[in-house]
């Protein structure tokens, strides 16, 4: 029963329409409800970022840069572009509003300032700064004249705090929350309703790690997840995150970002640009969704906007019976619909007994809805409601005519869509007949989901460790040992392995991202240098979190394990347990934050340990570290192991036959088999859990155009294997030197930003393939340093998926020697460090001194902080070193050098270290071995038979090259391993690749071919022990430069050659294919990267 | 020489929303587009003043409910009962969980004011109805914060009942209220291409609630429940009158086949009619044997219900809605579905669609 209150009516008036003796009065209003956005006007402070904000006010469009504020009249007129001359460089600058004046936020480190503009003529005035401070702003949004969030980026940790100040103009304060998102977040916004503010991000979340096989690959493959997430702030207290819309396998054919979130009058509406369909028809678009709680969202709607279509942000802005759509180039409006929560006046039109001949309504599970109009002068042909091209909506208003003033009053009683159109043509009976259903038909029938989306609904679980079975094995139900023997009986849980660590997970949960686990432990012996404890984000038994009570100590530690090293994080104070052989152990851990609480009667709980760790370890070294298992550790002592059990007349091996639910190695990381390649050569297949990269796509490939004065073209396929697609050249401006090699940002996958390097350093370019109209801006310039003496300066670079997200760069320079330079945020570089300086060596300071001709750098991602860089030559004897750091580039050490005479130059004789030049980049397959390949520019007449690739294994000594002498296709002479010019799956794997010479004579005086030289492409199928030529070849046609394998399974092979041609592989090498349409001349130095592995 | 380290007791907490068959019906409908709800609640109460004692409400479920309320300080004092009585306090500086004898867990946590939402799950794990837990957890402006899980031993038979305790604090709870729809789910999900009723349909198995979408767009969902008669018409009302009254569908004896137990419900009423007839119907998610059988006196409610309906063609009224019980010549009936002609006459005519109101 739809009651009085309900109705909207007084109950004089719903008397009315409740007594049969009063006439019958009905309406139907339609309505489009799809938004048909319409071109107002452009921005001449035109941005192609996020990095702005806009919002309708008095009749005025206002809209601000970091650099003017922009005013335009709402119909495109009159626009005033005004430079505020404000520092703000750090963030974008917010907008807000309170009725009665707009208000320009910015934000100066440490401080938020708030303008008032003035509307009128676009100046700012009464410039108000916080009195809090927040350092590390990265993103503000105002909510208010009085409120404006600021989420922060903790370089270090890459954490970003979620905080606001509240009170701007008065006493302010700043309130932090416990959110510390360790996910990259490509873009921020905050809207309130009055009660709530509701914050929104683009950004990362933990991403799916898969086992894969790919041939005779065997490789674990990272897939990243992420998209629109929102929170709700009450209260001065966050929410938990609020999936809006997260997918997996983000890529660069799927993705989410640059959001914006504004109320538009009923509900709070967040815009964000989507990439969806797959990679053969991608889609870019915007997308709307849609909430009245802020905690549950509507799928995202496609937001069409009809023309100057923007790849960023645009912002929903509600004024009057209007709803503007305003991006960073120009501005739309429609008349409000009912997706916005208003229908405006002007996008209604009512039908009555009068125009309409037929209005029937079947109510049911599915309520249905006729509606015959009349349109015998065709007065609803081409109408803007009533047209096929819109989604239309009918208000069905039913009621009665109070007979005493002759009022109807009415109570809605229906609404409906229009799901089909019948229009009868003939001048005879010109009618249009709309056949509708309720919103129920959006649940039945009229949405689909895009993506998969999962709502996880379990709370808590426990284990009381009892064998409810009657089994004899029941109590380990829940429970997947990892390390020791654990028995349940009498109602726990026992390690049972004298003095060693034991390790066991819930098998409750499997991806346990964010809460709690507890214990209640009993310890076994005093005195015994014992501990128990809770493990929480396990990837497996060598990666995890730990904290616990060591009796050793009286203290519970924090502990993070990577490949089974312990790293302490923080201990707390004593604890001095009431029973020290006894107590409980709940940790909370929540994004960041671990909040570790100890109680002796598993009761009264106290804090004792209440940090935040840092993200993007757990994200990019193991990503299962974030989305995992959680359980028990435990050491202490216990009797000799008894592994004979008797039941019955039969005797059983106890581990045999223990009862184990979940096997989780074969789960989640099987044993990889060996593996036999095709030439019958058994191999063990290199396969690494914690080197993995966050692939973006291998959907793109790049290429470097003729480079003249600053200027290149960087050639881009979206989709390498579209043939239809042709390469698209986006212009980027490099100052200093032909680019070399570009690497994608790995935390953005939503957005390309990339670095180049080359002759003159290193560069950002924030979404370097975003725009082909505008040549891209490098952002942030490193080193821009002047040669000196005329020495040549080279840059390499690698971005770790490290301990934490580091860039790692190394120059030489003549005068300040070989040195380091390091950055966590591609912003903020830190250095020079010496590698070493520029000495000359000893005892021949004319024939030996540093000159890194071409050096390579390596970051190593499963040890955090190290790194090794090769390429220290010597310019008359050839030598190398490599280096290494173990404290992210600051200091560095030797870490192999070669064994020579000091007097003649020349190689010891019998040394396994030869004197040599690297000359190509060194390659370490991120097996647990460590070894080490790189091709040296072997000229040297002892070596001249063949030490053209050299293979280095730390794990034997540093006496202890092996594949020395290696003998590449029977060549009696060395090949000349070119630089760039030697590859391998990033993930490892049997096959590797290269680009030498074949054939010829050497010249040794030279160091290389002299004459007649066939540049070929070789292949190992056995890591690297033996070669073999392939038919690409100069003999062939092509004139191979350099090799780059696709990071995901290492099937497609790319070959760039000098003559402009660029080939590639899908079957692991076995056929080539010639982008036939790639025909770009003068091209300088071939593909230099493939986007995202 | 020790026999080595124990763990007596480990808990597991995630940190999702308690997902209810009410907030999963939220789930959907927002996914679709639909923004506003109509729901049924077991307790409702506008404003309680924390000062004194609340008299304990029923909450028509013994295996789990979802408590909500706004509370204007971090001080406040609930409690729940079934077979056990529990209180759970926050007194600004911690949140204590007791039951009468004994404190479970106290632990320092500070609540801000605002929205609290507390949830209490009896749940097994296995096919025991021994392997038992009470899980409590609490939500603060939608942030969890606290949970603890207590062994019972056993699932309770009587239905919770929840109250507020009297604090010198005074605080003053607003919107306090139970769901009808309190029974969890274990979760909500949608695959690609599937329409939102699809993944409802998935998330709910054997479950039946009603929904429909009201007249100003709200979606109304319900487990069936007795309620008062909104429309008395006579004969004199009527311009027709059929009704039918079909067994093929009527079963004497319900068996729901629950998550690990199943239960039989049997009507000796449609027994007498039909004699023995034989159903079985699958509901994975029902986790103890007591809701297997509430299930299956549902089930079997709504077979009877089903068996005799009822045509009439009136007057329209206008209020008249889905699911309403009107009385049609002295006896009770629901609104199935009705049809309206607004342009056939001068005066508007419905034809009703009606089914029997069986709690009578």
């Amino acid at each position: 029963m739809i009651t009085q209150p309900e109705s909207g009516l007084t109950q004089a008036q719903y008397d009315v329409i409740t007594n049969d003796a009063n006439p019958y009065a009905w309406k139907v209003e339609a309505t489009r409800s799809n938004l048909q956005f319409k071109h107002v006007g452009s921005w001449t402070d035109e941005i192609n970022s996020d990095k702005w904000d806009a919002l309708v006010f008095g009749g005025k469009i206002v809209y601000a840069t970091n650099e003017n504020v922009s005013v335009m009249n709402i119909d495109g007129t009159g626009e005033i572009v005004v430079p505020h001359g404000l520092v703000n460089t750090a963030t974008a600058p917010s907008l807000v509003e309170d009725g009665t004046n707009v208000y320009l936020f910015t934000y100066n480190t440490p401080n938020v300032i708030r303008h008032t503009i003035n509307v009128a003529d676009g100046t700012i005035s009464n410039p108000v700064a916080s009195t809090s401070s927040v350092t590390n702003g990265k993103f503000i949004a105002a909510t208010s004249p009085t409120r404006c969030h600021v989420l922060r980026h903790l370089t270090l940790s890459y954490n970003y705090q979620f905080t606001y100040i509240d009170g701007i103009g008065g006493t302010d304060t700043l309130v932090q929350s416990d959110v510390w998102w360790q996910h990259p977040v490509q873009s921020f916004d905050a809207a309130t309703d009055g009660s709530k503010d509701v914050v929104v991000i683009a950004t990362q979340s933990p991403g799916l790690v898969r086992t894969k096989v790919d041939g005779t690959s065997v490789y674990h493959d990272y897939e990243p997840s992420g998209g629109v997430v929102a929170f709700t702030v009450i209260n001065e207290m966050w929410s938990d995150h609020i999936e809006v819309d997260l997918i997996d396998n983000m890529s660069g054919t799927r993705m989410r970002r640059s959001v914006r979130v504004t109320y538009t009058n009923d509900r709070f509406s967040i815009t964000g640009f989507a990439y969806i369909a797959s990679k053969y028809n991608t889609i870019r678009t915007h997308k709307l969704y849609t909430s009245k709680t802020g905690d549950l969202w509507s799928m995202g709607r496609i937001l069409y906007l009809p023309l100057h279509s923007t790849a960023y942000s645009i912002v929903l802005y509600p004024h009057h019976e209007r709803i503007y759509a305003i991006s960073g180039s120009d501005v739309f409006w429609d008349e409000s619909t009912s997706v916005v929560g208003k229908v405006s006046e002007n996008n209604k039109i009512v039908f009555t007994r009068d125009n309409v001949s037929e209005h029937t309504i079947e109510h049911g599970e599915i309520t249905s809805a006729t509606l015959v109009i009349d349109n015998a002068l065709g007065e609803y042909d081409n109408h803007p409601i009533i047209n096929t091209s819109n989604v239309i909506e009918l208000y069905h208003y039913s009621g009665r005519y109070d007979l005493e003033t002759n009022t109807p009053y009415y109570i809605l009683v229906a609404i409906t869509e229009v799901d089909r159109i019948d229009i009868d043509h003939m001048q005879t009976n010109r009618t249009i007949t709309l056949v509708s259903r309720d919103r129920m038909a959006w649940m039945a029938d009229r949405t689909q989901s895009e993506e998969t989306r999962y709502w996880e609904g379990g709370i808590s679980f426990a284990d009381q460790y009892s064998d409810f079975t009657e089994t004899g094995y029941g109590g380990l139900v829940h429970t997947a040992i990892q390390r020791g023997q654990w028995e349940t009986e009498a109602g726990d849980l026992w390690l049972k392995t004298p003095n060693e660590y034991g390790l066991s997970f819930s098998t409750h949960q499997i991806y346990h991202w964010n809460g709690s686990y507890k214990i209640h432990y009993n310890l076994s012996e005093a005195n015994n240098n014992e501990y128990a404890g809770v493990v929480f984000r396990a990837l497996n038994q060598e990666n995890y979190m730990a904290a616990r009570f060591e009796q050793a100590s009286n203290e519970i530690r924090l502990y993070e394990y990577r490949s089974g090293s312990e790293i302490t994080i923080m201990q707390s104070s004593g604890l001095n347990p009431v029973n020290p052989m006894v107590g409980s152990i709940w940790v909370h851990f929540k994004y960041g934050r671990v909040k570790v609480f100890f109680a002796d009667d598993g009761v009264n709980w106290r804090l004792a340990i209440n940090t935040v760790v840092s993200g993007m370890p757990d994200t990019y070294i193991n990503p299962f570290l974030d989305r995992g298992y959680s359980g028990q550790v435990a050491k202490g002592d216990a009797p000799v192991i008894d592994t004979t059990i008797n039941i019955g007349t039969s005797s059983f091996n106890y581990e045999e036959y223990r009862f184990d639910p979940i096997s989780f190695d074969t789960i989640e990381f099987p044993q990889i088999p060996y593996i036999t390649i095709d030439d019958g050569t058994v191999v063990n297949p290199v396969v690494s859990t914690s080197n993995l990269y966050p692939d973006t796509t291998t959907r793109m490939a790049a290429i470097v155009h003729t480079y003249v004065m600053g200027e290149c073209n960087i050639y881009i396929k979206n989709n390498w294997r579209d043939e239809l697609e042709s390469w698209t050249p986006y212009h980027v401006y490099f100052p200093s030197g032909p680019p070399r090699a570009i690497y994608v940002d790995p935390r953005i996958t939503s957005q390309t930003n990339a670095w180049v390097y080359g002759l003159g350093g290193v560069s950002y370019i924030e979404d370097v393939f975003g725009d082909t109209a505008t040549p891209r801006q490098i952002t942030h310039v490193l080193y821009p340093h002047d040669i000196t003496n005329g020495a040549a300066m080279s840059a390499t670079m690698d971005v770790s998926m490290g301990s934490t997200f580091w860039i790692l760069v190394v120059v030489y320079d003549s005068v300040d020697g070989f040195l380091a330079f390091t950055s966590y945020d591609n912003v903020t570089w830190n250095g020079p460090y010496t590698i070493t300086p520029n000495i000359q060596w000893t005892p021949d300071p004319n024939k030996v001194f540093f000159f890194p001709y071409e050096p390579f750098v390596w970051i190593d991602n499963k040890t955090p902080g190290r790194a090794i860089t090769s390429a220290i030559s010597q310019y008359h004897t050839t030598n190398f070193l490599l280096y290494e750091t173990l404290d992210y580039g600051q200091t560095w050490h030797v870490y192999l050098e070669p064994q020579y005479d000091p007097v003649t130059g020349e190689a010891t004789a019998g040394a396994t270290v030869h004197p040599g030049q690297i000359y190509a980049p060194i390659v370490i397959p991120p097996d647990q071995g460590g070894r080490i390949y790189y091709a040296e520019y072997g000229w040297h007449d002892v070596y001249q038979d063949g030490t053209g690739l050299a293979m280095y294994n730390p794990t034997a000594g540093q006496t202890g090259f092996i594949g020395d002498g290696l003998v590449i296709n029977g060549l009696a002479y060395a090949p000349h391993i070119y630089k760039n010019a030697m590859a391998q799956n990033p993930q490892g794997g049997a096959y590797m690749w290269m680009v030498g010479r074949n054939g010829g004579s050497f010249d040794k005086n030279y160091g290389h071919l002299s004459y007649w030289e066939n540049r070929t492409l070789f292949k190992s199928t056995n890591g690297g022990q033996t070669w073999q030529a392939t038919d690409i070849s100069t003999a062939n046609g092509y004139n191979p430069e350099g090799v780059i394998v696709s990071g995901r399974g290492g099937s497609a092979i790319f070959v760039y050659c000098l003559n402009g041609k660029m080939i590639y592989s899908t079957d692991g090498g076995s056929t080539f294919t010639e982008f036939a349409d790639l025909n770009i001349t003068g091209a300088h130095d071939g593909l230099i990267g493939i986007i995202g592995g | 020489m020790g026999n080595g380290v124990r763990i007596t007791h480990s808990e597991l907490t995630e940190q999702n929303r308690p997902q209810t068959i009410e907030h999963s019906v939220k789930v959907y409908g927002n996914w679709s587009g639909i923004h506003d709800f109509n729901f049924d609640s077991d307790v409702s109460v506008a404003s309680i003043d924390g000062s004194q004692n609340f008299a304990p409400a029923q909450s028509g479920s013994n295996s789990s409910f979802v408590l909500s309320f706004d509370v204007d300080m971090p001080q406040w004092k609930i409690y729940f009962t079934n077979d056990n009585a529990y209180t759970l306090e926050s007194t600004g500086t911690n949140i204590v969980l007791s039951t009468s004898t004994a404190t479970l867990s106290n632990v320092p946590i500070t609540l801000v004011a605002g929205h609290i939402e507390i949830a209490v799950r009896e749940q097994s794990y296995m096919s025991s109805d021994k392997d038992v837990h009470i899980g409590v957890a609490l939500w603060n402006n939608g942030k969890m914060l606290f949970s603890h899980t207590h062994f019972i031993e056993g699932f309770s038979e009587l239905p919770f009942s929840v109250g507020v305790v009297a604090l010198p604090a005074s605080p003053t709870y607003t919107n306090f209220r139970v769901p009808q729809l309190a029974a969890f789910v274990e979760w909500s999900s949608i695959d690609p291409g599937e329409e939102p009723a699809g993944g409802y349909q998935r998330t709910m198995e054997g479950r039946y609630v009603k929904q429909f979408v009201r007249g100003n767009g709200q979606l109304r969902a319900w487990e069936s429940s007795p309620r008062d008669s909104v429309k008395t018409y006579t004969y004199e009302d009527l311009f027709g009158k059929v009704s039918q009254y079909d067994k093929k569908e009527l079963y004497s004896h319900v068996r729901v086949m629950g998550a690990f137990l199943w239960a039989e419900h049997i009507d000796q009423d449609t027994l007498s009619a039909v004699g023995h007839r034989f159903a079985e119907v699958n509901s994975p998610y029902l986790m103890s044997e007591k809701t297997s059988y509430e299930g299956a006196v549902r089930e079997q409610r709504r077979m009877v219900e089903a068996s005799k309906t009822l045509q009439i063609v009136a007057y329209h009224h206008i209020p008249l809605e889905l699911e309403d019980r009107v009385v049609v010549d002295g006896e009770s009936w629901i609104v199935t579905g009705k049809s309206v002609n607004y342009t056939g006459f001068e005066n508007v005519i419905e034809q009703i669609q009606l089914r029997k109101y069986a709690y009578e």
